[in-house]
Order: C-alpha cells, then sequence, then structure tokens
C-alpha cells in the first residue's frame, strides 16, 4: 500500500467517520440520559433515508436541502416513540430494555418492508458519484510519480509564462524531470517531458549554448524513443527540436538538420497521419526551410510548405473537413500569395512540445456528497455542542445524564428532558440517513448494521460522551476504509467487530472514560 | 423473574396431576405419527421441536443465568455447519457429524466466554453480538470451507443402520418428527437437571446478584462458562437438526443476527428461566410465523367478511402478510416486554394467582 493509496483512504474513512459520527452521537445521547441502549438506532436512520428518499422523489427535494424538514420530524418521531415505548421501561432490567428496542426495530423495518417492499432503493443526485480532488501538488504516488509529476505542473506554469521568467521556470522543470529520471531511469514520459523542458528553455533563452542544449533535449528524445519506439509525439518532439536547431544554425550547417527535422516529422506522422500538429509542424519547417534557400528552390519548398498547410488545415480539429484531395489539386495561388498566407501563419510559429500526462491521477480524489456531508456533520455537531453547553434546556438535559435523581430534586423535569434527548437522538440518525442516503443503497434492512456500527462507535470513544462518539466515529470510519485497502474490504467489518471487543476487553469505559455527555 | 419460593413436597397432590396430564401429553406426542400423517401438519410440529430447543437451550445462560447472550446464532451456525461440511466434504455421517458441531460450538463458547463474561450488563450483550457477527462474517469470507455466501445444498443423506439393518432412509418426515421430538424432550430434561442441581443453583444466584454469588464463594468465570458451554451444546444440536432436516445452510440462515433474537424470543415471549417458557414462546412464535407465511390469516380475515377480497386492503394482505410474520414478532416481543415482562407463562402464574388470592 503506497503513501497515495493509504491518504486516499484515510480522507474517505474521516468524511464517512463524520456521518458515524452523527449516528453514535444520537445513541450516546439516548444511553446519556436514559441509561437505555437503543437497539432500535438504525433502524430509525433507516426511517429517514426512506423520509429523504421519498421528498427527493416525490417532492424533488435535495437530500442535503431535506435535512431541515427530515430533522423536526424524526424529532418528533423520536419523541413520540420515548413517549410511548421507552419512558415505560427506564429503570427496568436492561435486558428488558434492550428487547423492547429490538422489538420496536424489526417492527420498524418490517413495516417498511411491507410498505415499500424490500428492493433497493438508490437515490441519484446530479452529484450522487461527483468528486474532485485536493493536494494535488503535495500527494502523489511515489518519488519519481512526485517529482515527475512537479516537472508537469512546472512545465505547465512555464507555458503561460514569458521572458527570463519563462525560461527559469522551465530550467526547473527540467531539474525536476532529471531527478524524478534519477529515482527511476528509462521512463520514456520523463525522458520525454525533461527533453521538452530542455528545448523549451533553449528556445526562450535564445543564444549561448542554446543549440547545444537543443541538442542535448534531442538525445533525450531519442532516448525516449529507444525505450517506447512507437510514440508519435516523442518522435514529433524530436523532429521539432531538430528544427529549431536547424533554424538556430543556419549558413550550409543547417541543411542536414532540416532534412533530419523533416525526416523524423514523416515518420511521426506515419505512426499518427491525421495529426494537426505534425502537419502543422511539417509545414513550418517546410517554411523554415525555404526561409533559408534562394531562387527555384525557395519557391518549391514553399509551395510543398503550402500544401503542407493546406493538409494540416483539412485535420485541424474543429475545422470543417474539407475534401483534402480536392483542396491539394486545386492550382496552387500565385507564389507571392502562398509567400503571404505562409509569413502570416508561420513567421512566429513555434509548434507546441507534446508533454506525457501526469502519470497517476495526482492528490486525493474526494466524494463530493461526502464532502457536502461532512461539513453539514460538522455543523450540526458544533451546534449540538452548543446548545448542551450554553443552553438552560441543554443544561438540564446534561444534569439528568449525570444525576436523573439529583436533576428531579433541582426541578428538572427529567422526563422531559428524557424525551428530548431520544428526540435529538432520532433527529441526528434521521439526519445521518439523509446525508448517506445519495451515496447508499436505501432498503428495510439497512438498519441493523448501523446499530451495529452505533455500538462500536459509543462504546470506543467511552458510553454517554459525545466528544468519544465523534471521535469513535470518526475512527471506525477509518479503519473501515483503511482495512478495506490495507486487507480487504470482506473482511473490513471483522475488523471493526475485533477492534470493538478488544475495547471492551481492555478499557470498556472507552477512549473519554466515563464522562457523560 | 424472581419466582416464589416453591415448598418441596407441600404440593405433591398437584405435581402428581401434572406428571399424569406429562405422560399422556407424552404418549400423545409419540404417537402423533400414526394418527397425523399430513406432511405439513408434521413439519409444522418439526419447527415447534426445533423452536423449544433452541429456546430451551438460550433459556439456561440467558433464564438461569441471565446472560442475555444475543449471539446464539454462532453456535447454531457451528452445529449446522460442522454436520453439514463433514458429511458433504467426508460423507460422515450427520449422527457422526453432530459430535463435531457440539465441539465446534463448544470451542467457540469457550472462546467467547472467555472473551465476553468479563463484561456484564448490555456490554456483554453487545460483545456477544459482535462475536456472532464475527463468526458470521468469517464463514462468509471463507469459501473454501463454508461455500461462502452460496451456502452447501445437501445432495444426499445416508440411510441410518444399526448393526446392518436399516432403521430409516429420511424419505418421509416421520423420522425427522421423532429425532426432532427426542432432542426437545432431552433439552427440557437437561433444563430440568440444570434447574434441580447444585449447578442450576449456583447459576441462579449468578442471575439474582454476581457480587452476592461471587463473595459466597461461586466462581463466577468457570459457572458462566458452564452455562455457557451447556447451552451452546444444545443450541448446536438444534443447527445441525436444522441442517439435516431442511437441508441446506448458508451464513444468512443460520448465522444471522436475526436469528439470534429469534432464539431469545422464544425463551422470552414464554418466560425466561422456567422449564416450560420456551414451549411455550415455540408455540406461540412458530404457529403464528407459518400461519402468516401461508397465508392462512389474510384468507381467514377475508372469509370472515372482515376484509373483501377484491378490495385494496384485501389484495394487499394476501399479497404481504406472508411477509410480516417478523413484524408481528416485534409487535409481540413490544407487548410482552410493556405488559408481561416476565413472559406469557408468568402473565398466566400471576393471572391464577391474582384469581386465588
Amino acid at each position: 500500500m503506497t503513501a497515495t493509496v493509504f491518504l486516499q483512504a484515510l480522507i474517505s474513512g474521516i468524511l464517512v467517520g463524520g456521518v458515524y459520527a452523527l449516528i453514535g452521537i444520537g445513541l450516546t445521547i439516548i444511553f446519556g440520559v436514559m441509561r437505555v441502549i437503543n437497539f432500535a438506532h438504525g433502524e430509525i436512520m433507516m426511517v429517514g433515508m426512506y423520509l429523504t428518499y421519498f421528498l427527493f422523489t416525490l417532492f424533488k427535494v435535495d437530500p442535503f436541502v431535506s435535512i431541515v424538514i427530515t430533522i423536526p420530524l424524526m424529532f418528533l418521531f423520536g419523541a413520540l416513540i420515548q413517549k410511548v415505548f421507552i419512558n415505560r421501561i427506564i429503570g427496568a432490567l436492561p435486558q428488558n430494555q434492550i428487547l423492547l428496542t429490538i422489538g420496536l426495530g424489526l417492527i420498524m423495518s418490517n413495516a417498511m418492508m411491507l410498505a415499500f417492499t424490500s428492493d433497493y432503493k438508490i437515490l441519484t443526485t446530479s452529484y450522487s458519484s461527483g468528486s474532485f480532488k485536493i493536494l494535488t501538488s503535495i500527494v502523489n504516488p511515489d518519488r519519481y510519480e512526485e517529482l515527475y509529476n512537479k516537472g508537469n505542473a512546472l512545465f505547465a506554469k512555464a507555458s503561460k509564462r514569458e521572458g527570463a521568467k519563462a525560461a527559469q521556470t522551465y530550467a526547473r522543470a527540467a531539474a525536476s524531470y532529471e531527478a524524478a529520471l534519477q529515482v527511476t531511469p528509462d521512463q520514456y514520459k520523463g525522458l520525454n517531458n525533461w527533453g521538452a523542458a530542455l528545448a523549451r528553455e533553449a528556445m526562450v533563452r535564445h543564444g549561448g549554448d542554446a543549440g547545444k542544449q537543443l541538442d542535448e533535449a534531442a538525445g533525450k528524445f531519442e532516448a525516449a524513443l529507444a525505450a517506447s519506439p512507437d510514440e508519435f509525439e516523442i518522435a514529433y518532439n524530436e523532429a521539432i527540436t531538430l528544427a529549431a536547431r536547424a533554424e538556430m544554425a543556419s549558413g550550409p550547417a543547417a541543411g542536414p538538420l532540416y532534412a533530419k527535422a523533416l525526416g523524423k516529422l514523416k515518420a511521426a506522422l506515419e505512426l499518427r497521419p491525421d495529426s494537426y500538429d505534425g502537419l502543422n509542424a511539417l509545414a513550418a519547417t517546410r517554411y523554415r526551410q525555404a526561409g533559408s534557400k534562394t531562387g527555384i528552390d525557395a519557391e518549391r519548398f514553399y509551395a510543398e510548405a503550402y500544401r503542407q498547410y493546406l493538409a494540416a488545415q483539412a485535420v485541424k480539429p474543429g475545422a470543417e473537413r474539407t475534401d483534402e484531395e480536392a483542396a491539394l489539386e486545386k492550382p496552387l495561388p500565385p507564389p507571392a500569395e502562398i509567400k503571404s498566407v505562409l509569413d502570416r501563419e508561420y513567421a512566429r510559429f513555434a509548434p507546441p512540445y507534446r508533454i506525457k500526462a501526469d502519470k497517476r491521477d495526482a492528490g486525493l480524489s474526494v466524494s463530493t456528497p461526502l464532502a457536502i456531508s461532512f461539513l453539514i456533520t460538522v455543523a450540526i455537531t458544533a451546534l449540538l455542542y452548543w446548545f448542551l453547553m450554553k443552553t438552560d434546556t441543554g443544561q438540564a438535559i446534561r444534569a439528568t445524564a449525570q444525576d436523573r435523581e439529583a436533576a428531579q430534586l433541582m426541578g428538572i423535569n427529567v422526563n422531559r428532558m428524557s424525551m428530548l434527548a431520544f428526540g435529538i437522538g432520532a433527529a441526528l440518525a434521521g439526519t445521518a440517513g439523509a446525508l448517506i442516503s445519495p451515496t447508499y443503497y436505501i432498503f428495510p434492512q439497512v438498519g441493523s448494521a448501523f446499530t451495529l456500527k452505533a455500538f462500536v462507535i459509543t462504546v470506543l470513544g467511552g458510553m454517554g460522551s459525545i466528544v468519544g462518539a465523534t471521535l469513535g466515529g470518526i475512527i471506525i470510519g477509518i479503519v473501515e476504509s483503511v482495512g478495506a485497502v490495507a486487507i480487504s474490504s470482506d473482511w473490513k467489518d471483522v475488523i471493526v467487530f475485533a477492534i470493538f471487543l478488544l475495547v471492551l476487553l481492555v478499557k470498556p469505559s472507552g477512549l473519554m472514560g466515563r464522562s457523560r455527555i | 423473574m424472581r419466582r416464589p419460593p416453591q415448598i418441596p413436597g407441600g404440593e405433591s397432590g398437584r405435581s402428581r396431576v401434572g406428571l399424569v396430564a406429562m405422560l399422556l401429553v407424552l404418549a400423545g406426542l409419540y404417537a402423533f405419527p400414526s394418527f397425523v400423517q399430513s406432511p405439513y401438519a408434521l413439519h409444522i410440529m418439526i419447527l415447534l421441536f426445533l423452536g423449544t430447543i433452541m429456546g430451551e437451550s438460550w433459556n439456561i445462560i440467558g433464564g438461569y443465568t441471565g446472560q442475555y447472550s444475543v449471539g446464539h446464532a454462532a453456535y447454531f451456525g457451528a452445529g449446522a455447519y460442522g454436520t453439514m461440511i463433514l458429511l458433504q466434504k467426508w460423507e460422515i455421517a450427520p449422527w457422526k457429524g453432530v459430535f463435531a458441531g457440539i465441539a465446534a460450538a463448544l470451542v467457540l463458547s469457550l472462546v467467547i466466554g472467555s472473551i465476553c463474561f468479563r463484561l456484564r450488563g448490555p456490554y456483554f450483550v453487545l460483545a456477544s453480538i459482535a462475536v456472532a457477527e464475527i463468526v458470521r462474517l468469517t464463514a462468509l469470507n471463507l469459501p473454501n470451507v463454508t461455500n461462502g455466501a452460496e451456502g452447501i445444498l445437501m445432495s444426499d443423506l445416508p440411510p441410518l443402520s444399526i448393526g446392518g439393518r436399516v432403521v430409516t432412509d429420511f424419505v418421509s418426515k416421520v423420522p425427522y418428527y421423532y429425532i426432532g421430538l427426542t432432542l426437545a424432550l432431552f433439552t427440557i430434561l437437561v433444563t430440568w437437571l440444570v434447574q434441580h442441581s447444585k449447578l442450576g443453583y449456583c447459576f441462579q444466584a449468578i442471575r439474582e446478584d454476581q457480587d452476592a454469588a461471587h463473595s459466597l464463594g461461586i466462581n463466577l468465570s468457570l459457572y458462566k462458562n458452564c452455562a455457557l458451554g451447556i447451552s451452546a451444546t444444545l443450541t448446536s444440536l438444534a443447527g445441525s437438526f436444522y441442517a439435516i432436516y431442511i437441508k441446506f445452510i448458508d451464513p444468512t440462515t443460520v448465522l444471522a443476527l436475526d436469528l439470534s433474537v429469534q432464539i431469545v424470543l422464544i425463551a422470552i415471549i414464554g418466560g425466561i428461566g422456567t422449564i416450560f417458557g420456551p414451549v411455550v414462546g415455540s408455540l406461540v412464535l412458530v404457529p403464528l410465523a407459518e400461519a402468516l407465511r401461508s397465508n392462512i390469516v389474510a384468507q381467514w380475515l377475508i372469509n370472515s367478511g372482515l376484509v373483501r377480497e377484491d378490495s385494496g386492503l384485501g389484495v394487499f394482505l394476501k399479497e404481504n402478510l406472508a411477509h410480516a410474520h417478523v413484524l408481528i414478532y416485534g409487535i409481540l416481543v413490544v407487548v410482552v416486554i410493556l405488559f408481561m415482562p416476565e413472559g406469557v407463562l408468568g402473565y398466566v402464574r400471576k393471572l391464577s394467582a391474582r384469581k386465588k388470592g
């Protein structure tokens, strides 16, 4: 497992963990206030999922917007359950409480099955499978790829700059490729891009040992071609480098260089005959070559360059395809006109280098729906924390959790607080259901898996501790996600349960100890 | 759960009547297949026995020792898979394979016990669920051993022969009936023995107050493991019997959390910590589930004129009531916990006591 895979798993784990945390916080508040373990918690979440699903399909309410409706409805649902059922068994034997909530869960899931069948429902929003990239310049698959991708980033930056700055950036890109190739030699993509960076720098700098550097660049392309002979891009890059070299040489030395460049270009075009860049570079090179000649030779070369220009225009991306043959058979315009067209087109033209793309997708992929739901989770958790810490009602709930009898003696209506707590717990579970509905299947039995997960989370964090449940949720999210890539996704739940048992045995009070809400 | 203390010998007259009644019922049960040949009736009876075995065996750890295991599917599955794998892979006859199932369940119970018995109350419940889930997921992810999610289908069952004489070839349901009945009686007997032995008293002492029991010198871990071992053995018998009778097992039927919950329900609904509670629970749950599954209830509602067959509700009931038995389970549990927390048997006792007093 490379560092990137790990980081990728880590980030999706944290995002999913946020939703898990909501489920866990709901369970832990209910436990804190009533000392009742709610085995119907996942089923309450499932009800929230269905609510979201129908709000979306029937009323076109976006799942993330629908929490505005889901939260109050689920709160009422929870308060009702508490009033009618749970309230009667506060203080009863724990096993009876457990069985009652198991029974309630069975009723919910099977009533849903009767009402909506056990078919899997999928809520598809426009962003359900969307994702975006973060940390693209920092996180890269490995050292070679990191340097390589860094080179690419610099190259892209350089091509937007001008003058000395561009030359400097090209030089840095070249240095980056060079470093990458020291890590792993003989990478044709790296060699190709290195060559391109060297060549571009030389062209921008123009002068001094630029010619020598172009030769060096051509050498890189040669080496790249040796590693991967059938690459159009590399052959093309080498050809335009040679052409640039020829132009720089001037005089008699230019002739063979032009010939070599043209030969390379033609070879490249064999690999991809309808490449606009290839044909265009061919025309441009011919045009330059013609510039170095005089008399009838020049006229002949201009005419040839013009024909290649027409061929390039015919395959120009986005251009209307004209009948190539017809265009070529048309009589050529007078030499002066040819010259002016070519001057306009190619006098200041430098064929663009073909850079090989990033080795792997750099950066970490983040699922859009999960990212949104994570943000909502953070907001809700913060709001809840504020409510419990700062408001009178919140403090009353905490007091009830700390000591039910003492709270009652202090004039707190503990029954009302219990109802509130169960309502909040149900609202949180319902919200979690709403938040995962764009990325999860919706079916009546979905709850039990989440009930188990909620236990693991709350026990891990410490029963009754909100901070603990938040931490627990994120830890379980990470364990699942990293476990799935490190070991296998078949065994990820086993890992989660094993950790759960371990916590139960080693530190049953959980991470946050015995703190109550 | 606390029952009034029984005064030994105080009700000898009544218990003699009870004994005669029990013997009559027993004779009736053994004679049943001679009078009723309907395979469906036999099937229901076999399911009743199976429910009784499961409920009784859970009762020993849950009812008598007070350790609410919600992971008994693990032992059931151990029995079912132990028997089935031996039969399918090495052609070992089920009546030998049963012991492999028992051994597997016992080993499992020791492992589970050593992990879970350090925990109390709700933590124990959660741990028992977690372990059972690990067992299920392991079975699901080891296709070489368990055939994974596909499950194992029994190809054929060798006839049972003793001393070269074929006793039965397992073509009809009758042999299963007798095996089920015998196993059910055996588990009831074991429960009776447990209840009336020193072992059982220790179990009940642990149930009533662990710390007090501990201070009286009862080795908690030993007795809890003992109770779980007995319970696991009997549950694995139920699993083996299920596998042989149904002839197909997969992780979602013999290892699922639903099954664990059902096992608990049988005991809870009947009345835990009593010998006949699970029998009553089984008598309530099994026919109910079967009636719903075979649409008897929907048909009855329609026939009685309460619901018109061609009305929307009638069509809905006919189509869906078959899937509703788990819903009814849920409603039953809620009603039982809220209104008769000592189970049907406890409720009836309370009613009769009230009538007398």
